[in-house]
């Protein structure tokens, strides 16, 4: 059963197409990582599923349509939309008092029992506060919302290593239970990489790529081939390659392992690597595109 | 799209399986408010200084006002009385004055800066309508900052009284015999005075509302630009000056339409010259309060269905 169901989804702005048609299914219990360059239509997609702007096109969230009957649909949906959009004014303590006070199915105790791990004291004011904590805030708050989709659009932006790590850790170990939907946009695919269960890839807005993980998985090789072998590697027509201390690294896209392993070493691609190959120039490596 | 629709709405029955965290009772637009209270403090910081410096200026008075009204007392008891209720009507003037201000400040802000500080992303996270914001938002010129200024503004006189009375009495005269209004009367007709005010203002609020919610920078300027520009371009094109004084009256007049000879300060006014049946038998506040409705929807629609940022 579907969370999110978009059929020909449009937005223009007045020069721009920000998204052309763009199709998405999101079944529940899904993580999703939407990737995309700069500008490729990833936030207008998030805006239109949260009822944040206005599209063209057929669009269901929930079951419901969020343009109009956004104020229903924010009881079951959650998100953040940016880094450090809390009030700076606000006193941590407030930010509870009011998510309690206005969100029928927010649990205060697990936001304070979240907050006690952390630095961050109860009368600080969000301006006090770092980047890394004033995120660590807004997910306590989001966590202990007991929405059924969650829509994450850049969460971890600025933040360091450590803050971005234990943010997603929380995320999966004290949030996800397989029935509720996460949707996360973030240039540190790296870093999602091995918490999503579906991968769509969005570039001028049109979608240019939708599997899941699983998929990816058994789709995407690469290969590490030595000068001696690139000519046979190359037969079998890789999406994309690169050089790399003197060998050359070859992306293949349905390709079986067994094919390739004889010629160097075999490996599942990172999403990076994918996202490159598939959203850089294409004509970019030397024999890449068939 | 209903069949779209079909499939989920069958899932999600009415009692779902067992939710992890019980539903609550929620208040949104109490607890709306609330953080209007939190977020612009000035609300009621900034009458409560206006009234801290007219009593301090009171204090500082106080010795020279024995010697003040026995003086004037042996010409005109009326003027020695002028001289006792003097701060008395300075308060009340000046601490609606600043509530007047705080007012203006803060309808420019309150749909502005959620926008200009992209806080508004967090606010429409959250289960609460835009009807809801907007209508808590309006709260406070239409009813919060009135019930604080009168409140405040009473506080205030009762301690000047004590006061004075106080100081008085010490120097052997009697307060009674110089002040003869009722303290009930005076706080009837400051009631008043501000509700009728408010309900006079309640167009000018809501103007100030929908420029906060509209412009993108500089929501003052809009604010006043545009009523200005409307009238120096009648006075250009057509010589008259029908705008300007239809502004200038909406903004300045709301005493002199409640009051019979009010086009005074608030602490001058007395209980005769109350005109209820003048107010609210004019067209011009019912219009007023209708155009008000409408501005004010039309901040909803802007909040609700315009891009956030």
């Amino acid at each position: 059963m579907a969370c999110i169901e978009a059929r020909g989804l449009r937005k223009k702005y007045r020069q721009t197409v920000a998204l052309d048609g763009v199709d998405i299914t999101v079944g529940e219990g899904r993580i999703l990582g939407l990737i995309g360059p700069n500008g490729a239509g990833k936030s207008t997609a998030l805006n239109a599923i949260l009822g944040l702007t206005a599209y063209e096109g057929q669009l269901r969230v929930l079951g419901r349509n969020p343009w109009t009957e956004r104020d229903r649909l924010m009881q079951d949906v959650c998100f953040i939309a940016d880094v450090a959009v809390l009030p700076r004014w606000m006193r941590v303590s407030q930010a509870l008092d009011y998510v309690a006070g206005v969100h029928p199915r927010f649990d205060r105790a697990k936001a304070e029992a979240f907050l006690a791990r952390t630095d961050i004291r109860m009368t600080s004011k969000v301006r006090e506060l770092s980047k890394g904590m004033v995120t660590q805030l807004h997910l306590a708050l989001v966590m202990a919302i007991d929405a059924r989709l969650l829509v994450l659009d850049e969460p971890t932006l600025g933040l360091d290593v450590l803050y971005r790590k234990q943010f997603y850790d929380s995320l999966i170990n004290d949030y996800f239970d397989h029935t509720r939907t996460i949707i996360v946009t973030t240039h540190q695919v790296e870093e999602v990489q091995y918490i999503l269960t579906d991968l769509m890839f969005i570039n001028h807005g049109r979608i240019v790529l939708d599997c899941s993980m699983e998929t990816f998985e058994s789709r995407y090789v690469e290969l590490l081939v030595g000068p001696d072998r690139v000519a046979e590697a190359r037969a079998f027509g890789p999406i994309h390659e690169r050089q790399m201390f003197g060998r050359t690294l070859l992306l293949f896209d349905g390709v079986a392992r067994e094919h390739l392993a004889p010629l160097g070493e075999v490996r599942t691609p990172s999403i990076a690597d994918l996202f490159v190959a598939l959203m850089g120039a294409p004509s970019g490596a030397p024999g890449a595109a068939q | 799209m209903n069949t779209l629709a079909e499939p989920v709405s069958d899932a999600v029955p009415e009692v779902e399986a067992p939710p992890s965290t019980a539903a609550h009772a929620v208040r949104p637009f109490f607890w709306s408010v609330r953080r209007e209270l939190w977020e612009t403090r000035s609300i009621y910081i900034a009458p409560l200084i206006a009234a801290g410096v007219v009593l301090f200026g009171f204090l500082v008075s106080a010795r020279r006002l024995a010697p003040l009204v026995r003086h004037m007392d042996t010409q005109d008891p009326s003027h020695a009385a002028a001289a006792y209720l003097l701060p008395y009507g300075i308060a009340a003037f000046v601490i609606l004055g600043t509530s007047l201000v705080v007012a203006v400040f803060y309808c420019l802000g309150a749909l502005h800066n959620e926008r200009r500080d992209r806080s508004i992303f967090f606010w429409k996270s959250l289960p609460v309508s835009d009807l809801t914001a907007v209508a808590a938002k309006a709260t406070i010129p239409l009813a919060v900052l009135p019930v604080v200024t009168f409140v405040i503004i009473v506080a205030t006189q009762l301690i000047i009284v004590g006061i004075g009375s106080a100081v008085l009495a010490a120097a052997g005269i009697s307060p009674s015999d110089l002040a003869r209004f009722s303290i009930f009367e005076q706080v009837g007709v400051l009631a008043y005075a501000i509700f009728t005010l408010t309900l006079w203002h309640a167009p000018v609020y809501a103007w100030f509302l929908l420029v906060s919610v509209w412009a993108r920078r500089a929501p003052f300027l809009w604010a006043f630009g545009a009523p200005i520009a409307v009238t120096i371009f009648e006075s250009v094109a057509f010589g008259t000056s029908v705008v300007g004084h239809f502004f200038w009256n909406r903004l300045t007049g709301g005493f002199g339409e409640a009051f019979h000879g009010g086009h005074s300060g608030p602490g001058e006014l007395q209980l005769p010259q109350i005109d209820p049946i003048g107010f609210f038998g004019n067209p011009g506040v019912w219009i007023g309060l209708l155009v008000a409705a409408a501005l004010l929807a039309a901040c909803v629609w802007l909040r609700r269905y315009r891009e956030p940022v």
